[in-house]
């Protein structure tokens, strides 16, 4: 379950180096046209999750803490029992919930348009999508230790008229997907009417 | 109702009760939304088809039904 998938149709990808699985799966969105074709699928690169999992294990180990601190030990056994199970259930929904933030907020590159999915939590879901010729600028933002380490980055779509500007947050190799942006639309510009 | 029997009431209510109701009604509002968590993975996946849908699904719906039997067991341990 890589965080970038590319396709290896794709003559703007073949030219540079790349880290990505070179056969995507079959990538159907709920606005994709007949003819659409993937060219790109990214995610948050996968060190970006190593935050909640830290977060997870320490609350998969917390109630081994209380063997030391017995905080509740005022209650009886039977309550005991239940909030260690109730404890676990809301790890369990945690852990869940982060993996589904990350699975499915994607970034999608195709030939003709780009779009971003957003889905904030599980009630919340924001699409927004571009058309490439309208892309004006594409700019690329990497800082920091872990940014340069593991090579992700935020990648920024500028684009004309009212519609909102695209931002992919720190995906894996964002020169490269500003470049493939770029020689998709300049591509697509090229083309006559 | 005389104020005595009132005061009597109040201080012959069992902590433990007003406990067992507090945490079934807690895990009852964590029941829908484990719930609302199997319809929103459905959404999810109809939205954009990513090749690990049913797996998506049937852990959202193991984690409804194990909200369920946690539900249960504290109706009859508690």
């Amino acid at each position: 379950m890589p965080d970038l998938y590319s396709s290896s149709s794709s003559s703007s990808s073949s030219s540079t180096n790349t880290t990505a699985a070179d056969n995507p799966p079959v990538i159907l969105f709920d606005t994709q046209e007949k003819e659409e074709q993937v060219v790109l699928l990214l995610r948050r690169h996968w060190v970006t999750n190593l935050p909640w999992i830290a977060l997870a294990i320490l609350m998969f180990f917390a109630p081994w803490a209380l063997k030391f601190f017995p905080l509740f030990d005022f209650l009886p056994a039977n309550y005991q029992t239940m909030a260690g199970v109730i404890w676990y259930l809301l790890v369990i929904a945690f852990i869940y919930e982060q993996f589904l933030s990350w699975y499915f907020n994607v970034y999608i590159v195709t030939d003709e348009r780009v779009i971003d999915y957003d889905f904030y939590n599980l009630l919340y879901k924001d699409v927004t999508d571009a058309d490439l010729p309208k892309v004006q600028d594409v700019s690329v933002k990497m800082g920091g230790v872990a940014q340069v380490l593991f090579n992700y980055g935020d990648v920024f779509i500028e684009t004309a008229g009212a519609i909102p500007n695209i931002e992919f947050d720190k995906v894996s190799n964002p020169t490269r997907v500003a470049k493939v942006i770029h020689e998709l639309r300049d591509q697509l510009n090229k083309e006559p009417l | 109702m005389t104020l005595d029997t009132l005061f009597n009431f109040i201080f012959n209510i069992n902590i433990w009760i007003i406990a067992k109701v507090l945490v079934c009604f807690s895990l009852l509002i964590y029941l829908v939304f484990a719930g609302i968590m199997v319809r929103q993975v459905n959404l999810m996946t109809e939205s954009i088809k990513l090749g690990w849908d049913w797996v998506l699904k049937i852990v959202a719906l193991m984690h409804l039904l194990v909200a369920i039997l946690v539900f249960l067991s504290a109706l009859f341990i508690l």
